[in-house]
């Protein structure tokens, strides 16, 4: 029974402790660090809750005059006496005087309130150093966009800074904005131009706010730098995260940088976990502010006094150095010259170098490799080109100084500038020339495969003796001297009289028989040798038809032929015929047998 | 005479063994990779038979084996001249002249018509002519006194003048100045001197035709690329 009691007793005395803690009800103050403050300083309002331990949360009232960037919390009990205290951490936005106004607490049907808070905020150190002052003289800003008034940069800033700047005070009613501008609306093609992109913010936004870079048209875009800084704008302090690029125009003519963007989710007054911070918090919603579009407008570079040597660069302050790899080469061997150039603004878009009067070398294509380097808040460029020289013979050679120019923009000229000429020494080359490999196979097919080449092997013996035939008879000259001379006394015979030797013989050897003839057998024998020797026609028991024809066979004219039969009948007549039938006696056939073998020796063909 | 006849005889039969023991030896060089002592040994049996084919062929062997394709294909040249029929020699010629970017059968030219253009030997060629020129003589008396073998004589003229354009272009390809670069390179220049520019680079091996001379200059043709300059004369094998 006792042991029910005591644990009755027990579950009822947190009851107990909690209803008297809250016996007499509650009490609620609100107070600040500091009642005057600069731009610079955080103001801590403490909001104290005494007399409950139950979870309760004060609502602040609106404060558009300052940001609640931090909230904590703690709880006391002593004595049956609970204390609830909580600190909220807040940046003044505008200078002036303003008020917290009272802080309300909803508890047991009751609703409690604190007093209101006046508080004072100067724009500098100085002014906060004088609240009483100030505090008389401040004048309570109703509304901070009335408040603020649109200031304008210095005279002295930088254009682009000023640019900036004064493209942000125009926005100054904004929690969130960003501005663009550029240094140079109207460069010339390939000068570089600094855009500018700012990202103001007055509020607090989670770190995850993805940045779009702004898009180009017309122009190449390079990064330069990212930075930080603060601005006042119309009394409210800004932060701002820049970014800057080197812009250039391609070609003559309209360009625009668009605009640049990001995203980003509004912190709440509510304390976020670095978890929250990096990763979003759930139920946020996220906003987009854009950046003003810069347009420009590229100029061409003037025709006028344009030199060979230009290759398309802009600026001013280029610097050109060339350097070989090695100064003392073979003919043949190759030298790696390398020129450098180096400047301002953007090279990739420059035209290549043109290597001309390399005498003595073969000149191989030039190879260019550009980029950009950020130096100090500008773009710094190079350029290298590469090229391969390969002095053709020994000798001295230089390298000539190599032009390239630049169009200032500034002085609106034309400058060239120049390398070093190099001396190269060659010496004549030791390389042997080979063109071919002995390591070169190939498939021969048929299970055969040809591994390399090379000479045939030695000749074991020393040549045998080669005397043929051939060239015994070529040793043998003298003879061609006899042929020789032997064709000419047979062209000269020929030539000369057009009788053949066998003619001649042939006539005097009949004309001999002839002149000794005494009977009609010895003219016919005489006639049968001429036409023998003659024609190389036998007589001799052949019918005289058959003696005629061989003769006519031979070339014998038809009349002499004819001569010829009529005097053979006679003879043959004169020959067998009785004696006294013999007319015309041997001595006329002689004569008429001479005169036709005389004939046939001047008209009678072989 | 007679004694002289015997002196020399004897002479040869002495020189041939010891000409055997020599190639002999000389090839045990080569075998053993000692190439220019082989080649000293080739060279000192040319003072004996100054006109040997095979001692060229293996004289240029050894320089092609020492490196110096110049002078083994000046030497294969050489037995080339004396021996067209060589296979041997045609072979290692025609590789060495590859080697340098040269060519032995010209471009265009079906290779067995190259083959029958060398395969005589220039005396032989001249000793063949020669007989075609004495038969054409004789023919050509027979028709004139004879009137007879007038078709023959017409047919051996052809063949003599035949004979006599191939002996006449071989005298000319063979007796032409030839020489070829033994430096690893030789420098073709505008004129016989060193202050002249140069205008080309020939590598070694490559056939030159040598058309003047002028001090220790040589004015030639590069046969293979058309080209012509001045080239010092310690570059080049005259062949």
């Amino acid at each position: 029974m006792w042991k029910r009691i005591l644990l009755i007793l027990c579950l009822l005395c947190p009851m107990a402790l909690h209803a008297a803690l809250d016996l007499n009800g509650i009490t609620m103050t609100a107070s600040v660090n500091k009642t005057t403050l600069t731009m610079e300083d955080e103001l801590i309002l403490t909001v104290t809750v005494d007399g409950t331990a139950s979870n309760i949360s004060p609502q602040l009232p609106s404060m558009p005059a300052f940001n609640v960037y931090a909230r904590s919390s703690s709880k006391q009990i002593n004595n049956f006496h609970a204390v609830t205290t909580f600190e909220y951490v807040m940046l003044p936005r505008f200078p002036g005087k303003t008020t917290i106004g009272p802080v309300t607490l909803s508890y047991g049907n009751k609703i409690y309130k604190t007093d209101p808070i006046d508080i004072t905020v100067f724009r500098t150190n100085t002014a906060a150093k004088q609240p009483a002052r100030s505090a008389k003289n401040a004048t309570p800003s109703a509304s901070p966009k009335t408040a603020a008034p649109i200031e304008q940069a210095p005279a002295d800033m930088p254009p682009l800074e000023r640019d900036l700047y004064n493209a942000a005070a125009r926005n100054g009613d904004k929690d969130f904005f960003m501005v663009a501008a550029v240094d140079n609306n109207s460069p010339y093609v390939n000068q570089t131009a600094t855009l500018g992109v700012r990202f103001y913010y007055t509020r607090p936004f989670l770190d995850n706010a993805p940045y779009t870079p702004p898009s180009i048209s017309n122009l190449f875009m390079e990064e330069i730098s990212t930075s930080e800084g603060r601005q006042t704008i119309g009394g409210k302090a800004y932060l701002y995260m820049e970014k800057r690029y080197a812009v250039s125009g391609v070609t003559p003519g309209k360009a625009q940088a668009g605009a640049a963007s990001v995203r980003y989710i509004p912190a709440t007054n509510l304390r976020l976990s670095m978890f929250d911070r990096m990763f979003a918090a759930v139920g946020q919603e996220e906003e987009t502010v854009s950046s003003n579009v810069v347009p420009l407008t590229i100029r061409a570079v003037p025709e006028a006094g344009k030199p060979k040597s230009f290759y398309g660069a802009v600026g001013k302050g280029y610097t050109i150095s060339a350097s070989a790899d090695r100064t003392s080469v073979e003919a043949g061997e190759a030298v790696n010259l390398t020129v450098n150039v180096n400047g301002p603004g953007n090279l990739k878009p420059t035209s290549d170098l043109k290597l001309s009067n390399m005498t003595g070398f073969k000149v191989y294509d030039v190879v260019s490799n550009s980029g950009t380097v950020p130096a100090n808040g500008a773009l710094k460029s190079y350029k290298i080109f590469k090229t391969v020289l390969v002095p053709v013979s020994s000798g001295t050679y230089t390298i000539p100084a190599l032009d390239w120019s630049y169009f200032d923009p500034q002085a609106g000229a034309y400058r060239t500038i120049r390398t070093k000429p190099i001396s190269i020494e060659v010496s004549p080359s030791t390389k042997a020339d080979t063109g071919f490999d002995f390591g070169a196979h190939s498939d021969l097919g048929g299970g055969f495969r040809q591994l390399g080449q090379d000479i045939r092997y030695l000749k074991a013996d020393i040549a045998p003796e080669q005397d043929s035939l051939l060239s015994t008879l070529a040793r043998w000259n003298f003879l061609t001297y006899i042929f020789v001379a032997l064709l000419a006394v047979c062209a000269v015979f020929a030539l000369l009289d057009k009788k053949t030797l066998a003619g001649k013989r042939a006539l005097a050897k009949a004309r001999a028989q002839l002149k000794n003839a005494e009977s009609e057998e010895a003219v016919a024998d005489a006639l049968s040798v001429y036409l023998a020797i003659r024609y190389g026609v036998h007589t001799a028991s052949l019918p005289l038809r058959n003696i005629s024809a061989a003769l006519k066979k031979r070339g014998c004219p038809e009349p002499l032929v004819k001569r010829f039969e009529t005097l053979w009948q006679r003879v043959d007549a004169a020959r067998f015929a009785p004696v006294d039938l013999q007319g015309e006696g041997t001595a006329e056939l002689s004569r008429q047998a001479a005169e036709l073998m005389k004939d046939m020796d001047k008209g009678g063909r072989l | 005479m007679k004694k002289l006849f015997l002196a020399l005889s004897l002479c040869a039969l002495w020189l041939l063994p010891a000409a055997a023991a020599d190639m002999q030896n000389a090839e045990e060089m080569y075998r053993s990779g000692k190439f220019a002592a082989a080649l000293g040994e080739y060279e000192d049996l040319l003072q004996n038979y100054p006109n040997d084919p095979h001692l060229y062929y293996n004289i240029g062997n050894c320089y092609f084996k020492m490196g110096s394709l110049g002078l083994a294909v000046a030497n294969y040249y050489r037995a080339f001249r004396l021996s067209p029929r060589d296979k041997d020699i045609r072979h290692n010629l025609s590789m060495a002249l590859q080697n340098s970017g040269e060519r032995l059968v010209p471009a265009g030219m079906p290779e067995i018509m190259h083959r029958m253009f060398f395969s005589l030997r220039l005396n032989e060629l001249k000793g063949l002519m020669l007989l075609g020129l004495w038969l054409f003589c004789s023919l050509a008396c027979v028709w004139l006194l004879k009137r007879r073998f007038g078709k023959m004589a017409l047919s051996v003229l052809v063949v003599f003048v035949l004979l006599a354009a191939w002996y006449t272009w071989r005298s000319k390809l063979e007796k032409a100045p030839l020489a070829v670069v033994a430096a690893p390179i030789a420098e073709l220049r505008s004129g016989p001197g060193t202050n002249f520019p140069a205008s080309a680079n020939i590598g070694q091996g490559h056939l030159l035709l040598v058309q003047d001379t002028k001090d220790n200059w040589y004015d030639v043709v590069v046969k293979s690329q058309g080209l012509q300059g001045w080239i010092e004369a310690d570059a080049l094998e005259k062949i």
